[in-house]
């Protein structure tokens, strides 16, 4: 992992850290508000978590990309030869791009869409929701980059730890925590 | 287009090493394609089914259960259960049922329960000369009880898919959850009795006192969890944040097992392993949106009725291939990908998606720990550095004993349902 990698990773985190933070907060505050200062409770409390909560797990999908911590199934591929594990993971890295590259784009179409026709949620502050459906887009460029940079590595900087039958059991363990 | 070669596409790009999510979602895309609809739409899709109430409170409880496992909880857990307990033949292995199923009723997850408990109680059974494969055994098959007892992460996955209510598919799992935890303490005392391992040692009434005042903040959470839901004071989301900033503040001010700095990076963490699941639920979500629009839905039911099931053969047949699948994939995995197909048959043969939750929850706790995927086989090898083979060895009497229980529970009804009806009525 080069040095622009690491700090665009704790960018990452603080942004992640930051958003489930501030909903974490808010998620408390409309809970005592409501029992103990009702008149205090704003319309749009849980509408605004959603918000960050959304954002801070979308933002995650890149790093994991990444770092290979989408979960999968390798029982099969671990045991095929070097050669085939390459082809196969080579396709992966290629449709994962394609994949989160279209997603990405009709992601954008959607947010295009949204600010078109001034879509607005049916709070008091009346959200303009383009700007929380820019999670989306976000999270699969964010995670098409990533398959990018996989690619190059893969296609000019091969070495076989790359393959799945490489990773030892720590690593599968620290991917699997959830 | 037919399910069958859809399905054959799916399994290779499956063994093929994709991950689940890319599966899942290209599958959909090209469907979604095929069938002619806008692909606005799917991105569409995954943005709605994103503005969700419910899905929110994953991470909220992935978050809780982080914590707890880091910072203390556990082992406060644990003390208290050893003073109750431990003095039994065997007691270390009963005090890993008693504080897992506390546990559980605060972590939704399987694995943050076997990992927390296992990094304490394996070496303390091994200190005390218990068997290694069952000390192993009974930490990873107890730690599978997260899922079933509520809060369970499993059944709010479910729930999203399946569009059900939480509260009442948390209460469906209870009992199923509590027959596991005694049928496990039921077969530690045979087995120990029948190896005559020797009794524990019983604490001084002073000790006894000073261990359970101190787990008192640790048992006031599931009172909050649970007690905040069923009373109706939150909801699913605010009772995942609630048990979160509790356990944040308890972490770090009783049992001190975590700094405050730490916190902003753990919270961090709990969105990366929170991440993995939702990316899966939307390629899962898609799925099923194809599967109800193209008419697969249908297809599905002509099979099943033009092959006379019956709602007993087709719960087999489920089972089984739950089973199977579960010795390969990841938990969340089989759920999301059964579930889809599944659901549209659920009403014609007149089978309560409750109850179906509860089967498939045991499935998913069996898929835990079936070889040669399970991941708690591979939790607990990791905590206690031996072959995953003696963790199987363990685990044996343990999934015997689950799937008797999964027997049981598939085809008696009440026993999921008994609690969901009582309170909310049939």
């Amino acid at each position: 992992m080069n040095r622009f990698e690491r700090i665009w990773g704790t960018i990452e985190d603080w942004i992640m850290g930051a958003c489930a933070a501030i909903a974490l907060a808010l998620i408390c505050y409309e809970v005592v508000v409501r029992y103990f200062f009702p008149s205090m409770l704003k319309d749009w409390g849980s509408e605004v978590i959603i918000y960050f909560t959304v954002w801070a797990m979308l933002i995650a999908g890149g790093q994991l990309v990444m770092s290979g911590r989408h979960i999968r199934a390798d029982l099969v591929i671990r045991r095929l030869s070097e050669r085939l594990q390459r082809v196969l993971e080579l396709f992966n890295l290629v449709v994962g791009l394609l994949y989160c590259g279209l997603v990405a784009k009709f992601g954008y179409d959607v947010v295009m869409f949204a600010r078109m026709i001034d879509e607005r949620s049916e709070s008091s502050i009346q959200f303009p929701m383009w700007i929380f459906y820019i999670a989306l887009p976000l999270a699969f460029g964010l995670m098409a980059i990533r398959y990018c940079l996989r690619l190059y590595r893969f296609a000019f900087r091969f070495d076989s730890s790359m393959l799945a039958s490489a990773e030892h059991l720590e690593d599968r363990l620290e991917k699997s925590r959830s | 287009m037919p399910i069958a070669p859809v399905l054959a596409i799916f399994f290779s790009l499956l063994a093929a090493g994709m991950p689940i999510f890319l599966v899942l979602g290209v599958l959909s895309l090209i469907l979604f394609w095929r069938e002619g609809d806008p692909l606005i739409g799917f991105s569409q899709l995954f943005i709605d089914h994103l503005n969700s109430q419910t899905l929110i409170s994953i991470p909220f409880f992935v978050m809780a259960a982080t914590f707890m496992q880091r910072g203390g909880i556990a082992k406060a857990l644990v003390d208290c259960a050893f003073s109750w307990v431990g003095g039994a033949r065997g007691g270390l292995a009963l005090v890993c049922v008693l504080a897992t199923t506390v546990f559980a009723a605060i972590s939704g997850s399987s694995v943050a329960t076997a990992m927390a408990m296992g990094t304490i109680l394996v070496p303390a059974m091994l200190e005390k000369n218990y068997e290694r494969h069952f000390a192993l055994g009974v930490v990873g098959a107890s730690g599978t009880l997260g899922i079933l007892i509520p809060p369970s992460l499993a059944m709010i996955v479910y729930a999203i898919i399946a569009d059900e209510s939480v509260p009442r598919l948390f209460l469906a799992g209870a009992i199923p959850g509590l027959m596991q935890a005694g049928l496990f303490a039921l077969w530690i005392m045979i087995y120990t009795k029948r190896k005559n391992y020797p009794k524990g040692e019983s604490l001084s009434r002073e000790e006894f006192i000073r261990v359970n005042l101190r787990a008192i903040p640790a048992l006031l959470l599931p009172v909050i969890i649970l007690g905040g839901i069923y009373s109706g004071l939150v909801t699913i989301s605010e009772a995942a944040g609630m048990a979160a900033m509790v356990a944040i503040i308890v972490s770090v001010t009783v049992y001190r097992g975590c700094r405050l700095s730490e916190v902003f990076g753990i919270m961090a963490e709990s969105m990366k392993l929170t991440a993995a699941i939702i990316f899966i639920i939307l390629g899962a979500l898609a799925f099923g949106h194809w599967i109800t629009d193209a008419g697969i839905a249908d297809q599905l039911v002509q099979f099943v009725v033009s092959n006379d099931l019956s709602r007993w053969q087709f719960l087999l047949l489920i089972n089984i291939m739950m089973l199977a699948l579960g010795m390969f994939l990841e938990v969340i995995a089989v759920m999301l990908i059964t579930v889809p197909l599944v659901l549209p048959l659920l009403e014609p043969l007149g089978i309560s998606p409750i109850h179906f939750a509860v089967v498939i929850t045991i499935n998913m706790e069996l898929a835990l720990l079936t070889p040669p995927i399970g991941l708690n086989l591979y939790v607990l090898s990791s905590i206690s550095g031996e072959p995953v083979d003696v963790v199987v060895k363990g685990v044996w009497p343990f999934i015997i004993i689950m799937l008797i229980l999964l027997g049981v529970v598939t085809y008696i009804p009440a026993i999921s349902m008994f609690l969901p009806n009582l309170v909310y009525g049939g």
